[in-house]
């Protein structure tokens, strides 16, 4: 029983990451029907950023976090600008190939920059473990924890009650009546794809406290898993993607405290095969097809 | 005072003429009704108007503080921003928003701030979030959707829905709204309320209104001014009286009396 609870608490810090990447997906796939394939990208771009502000300037661990946030915000603000605003009115499969393109481009350029190695990710303070009941948990994990609880809350106070958030959901009910009542509607795209920019920067950071080490491929899986938590909630839902997220990660720490953890990436898509078998639209997502 | 001026507005579709050459001026506190068969080309001029077609030739103008600015190939977000907003012939509400909201996104662009200030919820967010909140409300009072004000626009009945969608094209603030067949779909009470409610908004703000309908007894008794269109080509123009007796347009409704209910 302690055991399992121990595997709840490490999945559950592993699930906030996912959940912090997966609310990227699910944003911007509700705002402009993309699979942003490059996501994964920003997290990895976020982690780096994080580790130089950390090594280079001396910053402390929160400050580059929150630097490293709003530059990938920028970037990925940038991104939307340069790669998928020309493509507004092309296909769908025109940008989620752009995306794929945009992905490699962003990993082996930051290979180009800083290299393939693998970079240690400082310790910014002494990690301790606190006992709960014979169950422990780490201030590493309390502090994932808190991260991602503050941006979740933060997040939805943006979407639901602020401008920008109204514009969002407005402009991903119907663009033209949207644009009709005078919102910039690319704007408010380009802002969107910020905004999962700097989550995914979080969620990056974090990752490279918490685990230590950094590569410019480090955001390839994760960001796959992601992408698999926003689908495995209902892509398009953004407590989909949080309660998705969360599922994705005790299930793969759970399946490794079994022993199995050869299988545990496996047993990650069976569980969405199941679910999109049994209920398509994802676990929050709303039945009825798709209007193409 | 002429606010709105159409110069030789064309607008093709591949090989098909939508609108043909359409020249019209609208002056300020008009009624203008637009008629026409079905396929006429009205949507199509709206949405020329409004930004959402780009003009295939001519050009749109719009009196803004006085002078004359064309608009023909401006973003649709730019043209409401000088004033026109629309309503639409199928209601394109933001379904999953509560009406409130609904109403309150046509407000935003009337009060510039930031993302930054949204999440710092700083003191010129939480100003103007109270100015909107209240100016929202007060346009959900005149439209008389007040008590609904929570619900998801998509409970709301379908002539809420219509009142609840005027209301937003008003809260852009604008002074020129442009309705596509506002009563399509509405038995003869709504009509009626429909018709009694858009003569209350057009005298009360001095309103520039222009309506495409279907349903001449709500066009004559609204209208004062009338522009037919007939397979793309306006082919008269003129008082209700004028247009009732103009034998082209007789001819163009296939020998129905006009001044009857023409069924499409």
């Amino acid at each position: 029983m302690v055991q399992f609870a121990q595997q709840v608490i490490n999945g559950m810090s592993l699930g906030s990451i996912y959940a912090l990447v997966a609310l990227g997906y699910t944003m911007v796939y509700g705002i402009i029907k993309l699979i942003n394939f490059a996501h994964g990208e920003m997290y990895m771009i976020g982690a780096f950023l994080s580790f130089y502000l950390i090594t280079t300037f001396k910053l402390p661990f929160f400050l580059a976090l929150l630097i490293s946030m709003v530059l990938t915000a920028l970037l990925g603000f940038v991104i939307e600008r340069i790669a998928y605003k020309p493509l507004r009115n092309a296909t769908r499969i025109a940008a989620l190939i752009t995306a794929i393109g945009v992905s490699f481009l962003l990993q082996y350029s930051t290979m180009f920059l800083v290299g393939a190695d693998i970079k240690v990710f400082p310790e910014g303070f002494t990690n301790r473990t606190f006992n709960l009941l014979g169950v422990g948990i780490s201030l590493k994990q309390i502090l994932i924890f808190s991260v991602t609880a503050v941006l979740m809350v933060a997040l939805n106070t943006l979407v639901n009650k602020s401008k920008i958030g109204r514009s969002m959901r407005a402009v991903s009910a119907d663009k033209e009546a949207a644009a009709l009542m005078g919102i910039d509607v690319d704007r408010t795209i380009a802002i969107t794809f910020a905004l999962g920019a700097a989550l995914a920067a979080a969620a990056g950071s974090l990752v490279g406290m918490y685990y230590n080490t950094i590569s410019p491929l480090m955001g390839v899986t994760p960001g796959l898993k992601a992408f698999v938590a926003a689908v495995f909630g209902g892509i398009g839902h953004i407590k989909g993607a949080m309660l998705g997220g969360f599922a994705i990660g005790l299930i793969e720490t759970l399946v490794v405290g079994v022993g199995y953890s050869l299988m545990k990436d496996a047993l990650v898509f069976f569980v969405l095969i199941v679910v999109l078998i049994v209920k398509p639209s994802g676990l929050l997502g709303k039945g009825g097809r798709e209007k193409v | 005072m002429e606010i709105l001026r159409v110069e030789n507005l064309s607008r093709v579709f591949g090989g098909i003429v939508a609108v043909a050459d359409a020249s019209l001026s609208i002056h300020e506190g008009q009624f203008v009704g637009i008629i026409g068969p079905n396929g006429a080309g009205k949507t199509t001029l709206f949405n020329c108007i409004t930004g959402m077609y780009g003009l295939s030739n001519g050009n749109v103008s719009l009196k803004v503080d006085d002078k004359f600015v064309s608009i023909g190939n401006l973003s649709p977000s730019k043209i409401a921003r000088y004033g026109i907003a629309r309503t639409f012939q199928n209601i394109r509400l933001f379904q999953e928003m509560t009406v409130l909201d609904n109403i309150k996104v046509a407000m935003y662009h009337q009060y510039p701030y930031g993302v930054l200030a949204s999440f710092l919820r700083v003191g010129i967010f939480s100003r103007n979030e109270a100015m909107i909140h209240q100016r929202a409300l007060q346009w959900l009072e005149e439209v008389g959707l007040v008590e609904k004000k929570d619900s998801l626009a998509s409970q709301l009945s379908y002539g809420d829905q219509r009142r609840c969608e005027i209301a937003r094209a008003l809260a852009t603030n604008a002074k020129m709204l442009f309705l596509d067949e506002p009563a399509a779909g509405m038995n003869e009470q709504e009509t009626k309320n429909l018709t009694d409610f858009i003569r209350y908004i057009h005298i009360k703000y001095g309103l520039t209104i222009v309506l495409i309908e279907h349903d001449m007894k709500l066009v004559m008794s609204l209208c004062d001014h009338i522009v037919v269109l007939d397979r793309g080509i306006c082919i008269a123009q003129g008082s209700p009286k004028d247009i009732q007796r103009n034998p082209a347009v007789i001819a163009a409704y296939l020998g129905e009396e006009v001044d009857e209910h023409v069924s499409h």
